[in-house]
């Protein structure tokens, strides 16, 4: 690391594990996260020649996010790319088939992925990411009233998901 | 933290959850935990946003699958040898016709595009090898060459010598 700037192979290596669960938990499987995580990192190797030093996880968290969000809009543009069998897949409510259940945690990322996008955001980043809300602000480029609020509004939908499906504790 | 300045004494149950993640002033932390002392509702929901909070704070940490760093090794790295030579916007009926995972959607086009590239050029060097050489002249004509071997060797009758030529063929030279 030269400078506080980061190797794109040092941000591979180090961070590698914290992009994939930003994206795993934004997209809801492992195959959208995986296409999250490889177009993150080819904008990280882009990006990394006008990073400045600073909140290298916030950075980080706002590229993935805007990955994230930059393929719902191309999605909802053209609704023919979400396979026809499968119309939850940009607002996954259910794991992959081919997943291996792990208890309570499916029907936390169910409950998550049934949450709007513009609520689901800043609640990933927030405890998921552990960023600030001044951080999360940064990334998705609203208020930080407005994330505040989002949050909170947020956390309240995927509680209130939880009961729906059962799930009372914490 | 939350900007000080804007703060105006208003209560919002939007700070709940701020108050839990320690995005609160200090004027901000004090009326919230003094509506919390004297509020049910607010005790609810504080309540039910601690519990949504730590759900999600508790789950397991997710591993990408197996082979899949160096796989996203090879892939970027190759996406930055091809993207410097080649770049082609994905629009109209290809982009269109590009479904599936994420990015499939975004760097698979430039395969395809690297591959008609490649194609295209495979394509003009074959014409240039084997099409290119038969616009040269053949002289002289094969059937001109043929019927007045069959001329000249009928003439003397003699069967044999319509095997080779009598007399050298014009557009030949010795």
């Amino acid at each position: 690391m030269a400078d506080g700037v980061p190797t794109w192979e040092e941000v591979a290596r180090d961070y590698g594990r914290f992009l994939y669960n930003v994206a795993y938990r934004l997209a809801g499987n492992d195959d959208d996260a995986q296409d999250l995580v490889q177009e993150s990192l080819i904008r990280i190797r882009k990006g990394l020649e006008r990073y400045e030093p600073g909140s290298l996880e916030g950075w980080l968290a706002r590229i993935v996010t805007n990955v994230f969000l930059d393929e719902v809009r191309r999605r909802k543009r053209r609704p023919a790319d979400a396979l026809p069998d499968d119309p939850e897949r940009v607002l996954p409510t259910s794991p992959a088939a081919d997943e291996v259940p792990t208890g309570l945690s499916d029907e936390v990322q169910r409950a998550l992925g049934s949450i709007p996008d513009d609520f689901r955001v800043p609640v990933v980043l927030c405890d998921v990411s552990d960023l600030s809300y001044e951080q999360i602000a940064e990334a998705t480029g609203v208020p930080i009233g407005t994330v505040r609020s989002r949050i909170h509004r947020g956390r309240r939908l995927l509680r209130a998901a939880l009961v729906a499906d059962g799930v009372t504790g914490p | 933290m939350t900007d000080t300045s804007r703060f105006d004494g208003t209560l919002d149950p939007d700070m709940l959850s701020a108050y839990l993640d320690d995005e609160l002033t200090d004027p901000e932390r004090a009326v919230v935990e003094t509506q919390l002392q004297s509020s049910a509702e607010w005790r609810e929901e504080l309540a039910e946003v601690r519990a949504a909070r730590d759900a999600l704070r508790g789950l397991p940490e997710r591993d990408a699958p197996a082979g899949f760093w160096d796989a996203v090794h090879a892939r970027v790295a190759d996406d930055d040898a091809t993207d410097d030579d080649l770049v082609v916007p994905v629009t109209g009926s290809i982009a269109g016709s590009i479904t599936g995972s994420i990015t499939g959607a975004r760097s698979h086009p430039r395969r395809r595009w690297a591959w008609v590239a490649a194609s295209a050029a495979a394509v003009a060097a074959v014409v240039a090898v084997v099409v290119v050489p038969h616009r040269h002249e053949v002289s002289p004509n094969v059937a001109a060459v043929v019927a007045q071997h069959g001329a000249q060797g009928s003439d003397n009758g003699d069967p044999v010598s319509m095997l080779a030529p009598v007399s050298p063929l014009a557009g030949f030279r010795r």
